[in-house]
């Protein structure tokens, strides 16, 4: 009884990101034998398990009616309208935190290596979504430490943070739970994209250009299914990131470049390829969301999805055709400021 | 009791040197269609001269060790040169080691560091003896090439303008007549309105 109670306060701290407290005062062989548990206890997890979803959902832009286009299901709806919607627990879940104490408490040399585990849909969310609050208080040691563990949830590759960034991504293969977790709470992901400009400084030239390399593969790969599997409820965010591409100044040449202060000592050849290449990614993205726009501009009032795409339409109208000048004279001025 | 030790040692040790370096250009059409089209029409130019299409849309071709590679979305051309060139050096040699508590093995082992310690610097001075070698050749060749590929690149742009004006015609109205100047790179087209 004592332990459940432990069991529970550990669980309830993963949750609140309280990783120290959870991770010191709580042990893997502190799991009662062959998993058995009091009905309250499971009641009480399934509860935390089933809020801490819902939580991250609704806070991510889960409330507001999206266009979900889900194995053949296209509806109009909030994620908590959906029937669809039931993820379920099993014990793999709990195997997997004590996967996490098991490397938490090994030696650093050589950590425990976790097995694969068959989760449920419900067990994958609740990961994914202990995943996302590390990435979201930046805790880039714990996210290296467990990250065996966490790279086997396909959903965490969405992430942009560094074990994740180089994953490709498929939310197609995705159960039906996850694709609409995903879809409906897509507003981490222009947080995400947030914290990876804002952290990019710390990183030398090389490792940059590498970065907005994979950012430019994973921006591709969004429009793509916005595009061409009809994920239009990633239509806002992306527009969204278009805009902080101007507003956080990413087009600017000196954003890249390490030691602009001895710029004349890098020879040219090298500056002018990197502004280039990093000028090619966002231009690509940038016509990439044209041709999604003029996509959407082609359903007629008979196609069933007129009404839709005129609703999508409006987020272009709203967000990007305003700024679509600004984009290409930042454009133009960023493949002209080191031409040689 | 100490001994001194005659060590022989017997080994091949190997280095790769490479040599990269990669420009980047950005090709100027004519703004005749929009610029996706006009990228799109120079790939289509660039195909007929057998570069190959990849997935990803872009097109590319290797002239003379140089990668070529245009991106028709951007209209930038990558062009990389890479060179790789392993390094062999076999070694055979013996060395006297002294080992004051006559320790065969600890011997053994000291004649190891010792020769390969020697030979991997020989090796690494000839590694940039190649590595120098090799920028020089790049260095002689590099504008020679550059010129090249920049004319060739030219060509094909002069085509593709010529293509998207007769696309940019047809979408005006009925082509009459197209009369080609190549060698003053005229083109006289006559549209009914």
């Amino acid at each position: 009884m004592e332990n459940e109670y432990y069991l529970l306060l550990f669980i309830k701290r993963l949750k609140n990101a309280d990783y120290r407290l959870a991770f010191s005062y709580f042990l893997d062989t502190s799991f009662p034998e062959n998993m058995n548990f009091s009905k309250t206890l499971v009641d009480g997890m399934q509860a935390i398990f089933s809020n801490w979803i819902l939580e991250e959902a609704m806070q991510n832009g889960g409330w507001k009616r999206q266009f979900f286009a889900v194995n053949g299901l296209r509806e109009r709806k909030r994620l908590f309208e959906f029937e669809e919607f039931s993820p379920k627990f099993s014990c793999q879940l709990l195997l997997f935190l004590k996967d996490l104490l098991k490397i938490y408490n090994s030696s650093r040399r050589s950590p425990f290596d976790p097995p694969k585990r068959d989760f449920t849909s419900g067990d994958r969310l609740v990961i994914h979504c202990f995943t996302r609050e590390l990435a979201r208080r930046d805790r880039k040691a714990l996210m290296a430490l467990f990250r065996p563990a966490l790279i086997q949830i396909p959903l965490n590759h969405m992430l942009l943070q560094e074990p994740f960034l180089d994953c490709e991504i498929k939310p197609l293969q995705l159960d039906t739970d996850e694709q609409l977790f995903l879809d409906s709470s897509m507003e981490f992901f222009v947080q995400e994209f947030h914290n990876f400009q804002a952290t990019l400084h710390c990183y030398k030239q090389d490792a940059r250009l590498d970065r907005i390399r994979s950012l430019g593969i994973r921006l591709q790969s969004l429009v793509s299914l916005a595009h061409k599997d009809f994920k239009w409820c990633f239509t806002m965010s992306l527009l969204e990131i278009f805009e902080m591409i101007l507003d956080f100044d990413l087009m600017n040449p000196m954003r890249y470049v390490d030691d602009f202060e001895n710029i004349s000592a890098i020879p040219d050849h090298i500056i002018q390829s990197l502004i280039l290449e990093v000028s090619g990614i966002f231009e690509t993205y940038y016509r990439s969301l044209i041709s999604f726009s003029k996509y959407l501009s082609s359903f007629s009032f008979v196609d069933d999805e007129f009404n839709e795409a005129q609703l999508v339409l409006e987020y272009f109208t709203l967000k990007f055709f305003p700024r679509q000048a600004e984009f290409e004279n930042k454009l133009t001025e960023m493949q002209a400021g080191f031409q040689v | 009791m100490s001994q001194t030790y005659k060590v022989r040692v017997k080994q091949t040790l190997r280095d790769t040197v490479s040599v990269g370096r990669e420009w980047r250009q950005k090709i100027d059409l004519l703004q005749l269609l929009p610029a996706d089209r006009m990228g799109g029409l120079l790939a289509l130019e660039l195909q007929k001269d057998g570069w190959q299409k990849a997935q990803d849309g872009k097109v590319t071709k290797t002239h003379d060790q140089f990668d070529l590679e245009f991106d028709p979305v951007t209209r930038q051309l990558k062009i990389v040169y890479e060179q790789e060139k392993d390094v062999e050096m076999d070694v055979d040699r013996e060395v006297n080691i002294y080992d004051y508590a006559d320790d065969e093995s600890r011997a053994n082992r000291e004649g190891h560091r010792k020769v390969i310690q020697e030979a991997d610097g020989e090796l690494q001075e000839e590694v940039q003896l190649l590595e120098k070698e090799m920028l020089t050749e790049l260095e002689s060749k590099q504008d020679q090439m550059l010129q090249e590929i920049d004319q060739m690149m030219q060509d094909k742009v002069e085509k593709a303008q010529i293509e998207a004006l007769k696309e940019k015609a047809k979408s005006l109205g009925d082509i009459q007549s197209i009369s080609e100047n190549t060698e003053a790179g005229e083109v006289t087209i006559r549209v009914k309105v």
